[in-house]
């Protein structure tokens, strides 16, 4: 169930044509065949449109790792007037549905200027996403204050705490962030054509998009497109992963 | 001297004006092999006219519509766009289009060779707002060889022939469901019904006064043919259903595959038979019929957005792309008919006798309305439709209520608002802007009052600092959009023109609308159903895959790969699974049926096991549910980061209490992770009233089978974007937000007795 999916695209970026309509779900092309790649990337200027899509991507997560996990530490630990209400200000924004807010936003990002550029896919993971900040919060108050009221008494700052106590051993969640940046900009389509309009500034999902959407192209050269877009995320979720394995469990974790 | 001065003067004048080029930008969207034939319109054209540059973008499809409202409402409109005509009514009403009258007028454009029922899709009123480009009109297509093996050497060319020739095509397996199918046109799509309305001679609405004219003796003979023909080859519309929902793609065609002889369709499934289905012997001809022919032709128009500001250029542009000959090649590169008759008739397309079958539609095309909110009236007369076809509703009350709703639809897009209020956002946002000012004010004040100087202060200062992106981007973007978002909500609003303010009109319309009323218990329930399902799920998986074992990482990247596999895979995965005789079935048939029959959970046997998933409005629902235990992948990655949070020394102190693994489950894990199953519930929750990806794409946009699979967040989008209710659509949201926001309010005062934070000082 979890691998078909997976399995019947990679099967059907091989195959040929014929082969994949009397074909099952899971089927195996009896000639594996790389022209499919060969023309898929050639339906687009593929590697600039991935030079895009990186670009966007690194910028996305570092906005978000810095603005998400600064605003939670902020919720977690700091104290100050009005910050339960602030928080829940913060919980709402999740609740208002995109297709609602896209229109007035478009016409800020239009008015500010930065129509057809990359700014709107980066600008707003800079300024915090309310998911990623309450996941972060939520990580935060389960580590104990002892840590934190040691470096106090040594005189360290309210960043030096953040940034040197709390954020290394905030690994995990901070992965776990870096992987749901990573996915959700890489793939996303519907930012990138709203707002971007010249050809060459495009990222691969929406080059993708394009294409897929035609009736002309085939199903072989778009699975194998898709395959190619698919390998980063396959190699980042596979390096991220890592700090999940929990140490020497005795193997007494069972469900 | 002066004389050379001169000269050079003017020759430098010259090559001023000769590089002083124009830019137009060109929407379009275009397959692989057409794009080249755009790319040689261009530079023809670019050719002809060297002050103009044309700036062509590459559009998707399906999304075109989109992204121009957005861009004519952003005021950065394109110049040129190829636009689906049918689709402009809206555009075309709300005078977000130039009327090219002036124009044609001008350059004694030769209108005469267009066909008529082109022109007319582009007609609003009496004005010309585009000019027919490419067509697709509908034509029969037919298995040569199956309709030869029941004695058809030729196709059908009346109702009572195509009845008798589909009769002898369709084959049933000994339990009673369709394997082949003669001709399968009869969806709930009012389009098949105006096609057979035509036939008879009616029409769905009248242009001139917009009000709907189906609800006639044409109308009722033409429920009453599509009901006894449906009966007389199939059984019931279900039948059809079922069998044809097992093919979906255009490598899963069924009348490429040869289980379906006849069907109704647009030229452009011509290249794909051609190209997956290569020994597929098939004809196209007129689609055969009683009264009169008929059939509905879509087209795909040059249209200028009226903010262009490019017009003239723009104009040239498509002055030279709808010559006969740029149309020949543009259209012969993707398969299509062209608008002129002078270039449908050449001998590139009218020798080849599929091309000609559609070519000889074109006399009697049709296209459905063009009025205003067409597109929300149309969804409405499909659920009335769908009603009759399945039985539960007989045919003078369809076409009754059919016209009351559609009446009532296009009379509200229709609506004169000049008695209203109109919206003005400047005021508006200064308004806002004075208030946010003096809230930023006070609220210093107050944090200033309320913290004692030292300290406390620093702490709150920090607090603030730490805030500080975050804020800014609240301000910045998410305030004003969702402030923005509370006054549409009150007002009635397309986009495209000045908003007017309605008061509470979009709410009260909303509570007597029950496809609004259905969409509250459709996502209600998935709610219930879906959300502590994915928790335990996932939170079972993640218990399996937090261990070190060697290879665990293949394991985890498998759960997670549906989270990240989108599109055209996942779909194809699920109709494998729903259809009728997909996964799903096969698996209950071969290993639940007979455990049932033996007399095991016998309630289960309700279950309607010949069903496919996504035709049976009782198996919607679930099927959905099941898709998102599915997609555990996600919420995995979030209980793996807080498992590994909890401590080694408090398993190794457990152990040594001799505490068993499940012990040490439910009261070390749970509690240390409780946190992060919070977030899961608080979000799972948030996201399945927000739910429309899946709903979107599952049921191609529509609510499904008696709108079964009617999501909140779908109905919403389709306010907001296929009907251009921008106002309505906002009402939901702030409705949805509202309802949000006290769940979550509620969540989090239980999550007091339940949630355990390590951190807390207790």
């Amino acid at each position: 169930m979890f691998l078909a999916p997976l399995f019947w695209m990679l099967m059907a970026s091989f195959s040929n044509i014929e082969e994949i309509n009397n074909a099952s779900l899971l089927f195996i092309p009896k000639k594996f065949n790389f022209e499919n790649y060969k023309y898929a990337l050639t339906l687009m200027p593929f590697w600039k449109y991935a030079l895009n899509t990186v670009f966007v991507t690194v910028f996305c997560i570092i906005g978000t790792l810095f603005s998400c996990s600064m605003a939670a530490y902020a919720f977690a630990r700091l104290k100050a007037p009005g910050k339960e209400g602030l928080f829940l200000l913060v919980l709402s924004t999740i609740m208002l549905p995109t297709m609602v807010t896209c229109v007035p936003q478009f016409l800020i990002f239009k008015n500010l200027g930065m129509y057809d550029t990359l700014w709107p896919l980066i600008l707003p993971a800079f300024f915090g996403n309310a998911m990623y900040i309450f996941l972060f919060r939520q990580f935060f108050l389960t580590i104990p204050y002892e840590l934190e009221d040691a470096a106090k008494l040594d005189g360290c700052s309210t960043w030096q705490i953040y940034w040197k106590i709390v954020m290394p051993i905030s690994k995990p969640v901070a992965v776990s962030v870096l992987v749901f940046t990573f996915v959700a900009h890489w793939n996303d389509f519907m930012t990138p054509l709203i707002y971007l309009n010249s050809v060459d500034k495009r990222t691969l999902a929406l080059g993708l998009a394009t294409f897929s959407d035609v009736q002309g192209v085939d199903v072989v050269s778009l699975m194998a497109a898709s395959t190619v877009t698919l390998i980063p995320i396959v190699i980042i979720f596979l390096l991220c992963q890592k700090v999940f394995v929990k140490g020497i469990v005795t193997g007494s974790v069972k469900g | 001297m002066k004389k050379i001065y001169i000269i050079t003067a003017l020759i430098l004048l010259a090559m001023g004006h000769l590089f002083a080029t124009e830019t137009i930008t060109f929407w379009y969207g275009a397959s692989p092999e057409e794009k080249t034939a755009y790319e040689k319109l261009i530079t023809d054209f670019e050719k002809e006219n060297p002050d103009i540059k044309v700036n062509a973008v590459l559009v998707p499809q399906s999304y075109i519509e989109r992204k121009l409202i957005l861009s004519i409402a952003g005021e950065v409109p394109p110049d040129v766009v190829r636009f689906y005509a049918h689709l402009g009514g809206n555009m075309m009403s709300k005078k977000a289009l130039l009327p090219l009258d002036d124009f044609i007028k001008k350059d004694t454009f030769d209108k005469e060779d267009f066909y008529p029922a082109a022109l007319k899709q582009n007609q609003y009123q009496g004005k010309l707002y585009g000019i027919p480009w490419i067509l697709s009109p509908n034509a029969l297509y037919y298995n040569k060889k199956l309709l030869k093996s029941v004695g058809y050497t030729n196709p059908p060319k009346t109702h009572k022939e195509l009845l008798d020739c589909a009769k002898k095509l369709t084959k049933k397996d000994n339990k009673g469901s369709v394997i082949s199918l003669g001709y399968a046109d009869f969806l709930y799509n009012p389009n098949n019904f105006a096609l057979y309305l035509w036939q008879e001679g009616g029409e769905l609405v009248n242009p001139e006064t917009k009000k709907a004219t189906f609800n006639s003796k044409e109308g009722l003979k033409t429920l009453k043919f599509m009901s006894d023909f449906i009966k007389e080859e199939a059984g019931s519309t279900e039948n059809i259903q079922n069998f044809t929902s097992a093919f979906k793609g255009n490598v899963n065609d069924p009348f490429g595959k040869g289980v379906i002889a006849m069907r109704v369709d647009s030229p452009y499934r011509v290249a794909i038979y051609k190209k997956n289905f290569p020994n597929l012997d098939f004809g196209v001809t007129t689609i055969p019929y009683s009264q009169m022919p008929a059939s509905e032709i879509v087209g795909n128009s040059l249209i200028i957005p009226a903010t262009s500001k490019h017009k003239e250029a723009a104009w040239k542009f498509i002055k030279f792309a709808t010559e006969k000959e740029q149309m020949i090649n543009v259209c012969l590169a993707g398969g299509r008919i062209p608008a002129r008759k002078s270039a449908a008739l050449d001998d590139s397309f009218y020798k080849d006798p599929i091309y000609k079958g559609f070519i000889d539609q074109l006399d009697y095309g049709h296209s459905i309305p063009i009025v205003p909110g067409w597109n929300e009236a149309n969804d409405a007369l499909a659920r009335e439709l769908e009603k009759y076809l399945k039985g539960t509703q007989d045919a003078q009350t369809t076409l009754t209520n059919g016209e009351k709703i559609v009446n009532s639809i296009i009379e509200q897009a229709d609506e004169d608002m000049s008695s209203h209020t109109p919206v003005n956002w400047s005021v508006i946002i200064t308004i806002f802007i004075i208030i946010l000012l003096i809230f930023l004010i006070i609220w210093t004040v107050y944090t200033y009052k309320h913290t004692k100087p030292g300290q406390e202060r620093k702490e709150a200062r920090d607090f603030y600092l730490f805030l500080l992106p975050w804020i800014i981007g609240f301000l910045i973007l998410t305030l004003g959009s969702v402030l923005a978002s509370l006054v549409i909500s009150f007002t009635k609003w397309d986009v495209l023109t000045q908003g007017h303010f309605v008061g509470l009109r979009n709410f009260t319309e909303l509570f007597a609308d029950s496809r609004f009323i259905k969409s509250i218990w459709v996502t209600f329930v998935y709610t219930v159903f879906a959300v502590p399902l994915s928790v335990v799920f996932g939170l079972f998986v993640s218990m399996l895959l937090a261990k070190g074992i060697k290879g665990i990482a293949i394991f985890r990247a498998l759960y997670y790969m549906p989270s990240i596999i989108s599109g055209v895979a996942t779909s194809v995965l699920w109709i494998n699974i729903f259809s009728p005789k997909g996964l799903l079935n096969n698996f209950l048939n071969l290993h639940i049926v007979p455990w049932i029959e033996n007399g095991h959970f016998t309630w289960l046997a309700m279950y309607p096991n010949a069903d496919g998933w996504l035709i049976n409005p009782q198996l919607v629902l679930p099927a959905f549910i099941i898709m998102s235990v599915w997609a555990v992948g996600s919420s995995m990655i979030v209980y793996l980061a807080a498992i590994q949070g909890v401590p080694e020394g408090i398993y190794e102190a457990a152990d040594i209490d001799g505490a068993s693994p499940a012990k040490q489950f439910f009261s070390v894990t749970l509690p240390l992770i409780s946190p992060a199953i919070f977030y899961q519930l608080v979000t799972g929750i948030i996201f399945s009233l927000q739910m429309f990806t899946q709903a979107f794409i599952l049921n191609s946009g529509t609510g499904g089978p008696e709108d079964s699979g009617l999501f909140y967040g779908l109905y919403l989008y389709n306010n907001a974007f296929q009907y251009l209710n921008l106002g309505k659509a906002s009402a939901m949201a702030w409705m949805l937000f509202i309802v949000v926001m006290i769940v979550t309010y509620i969540n989090f005062k239980l999550a007091g007795k339940w949630v355990y934070y390590d951190g807390d000082k207790k």
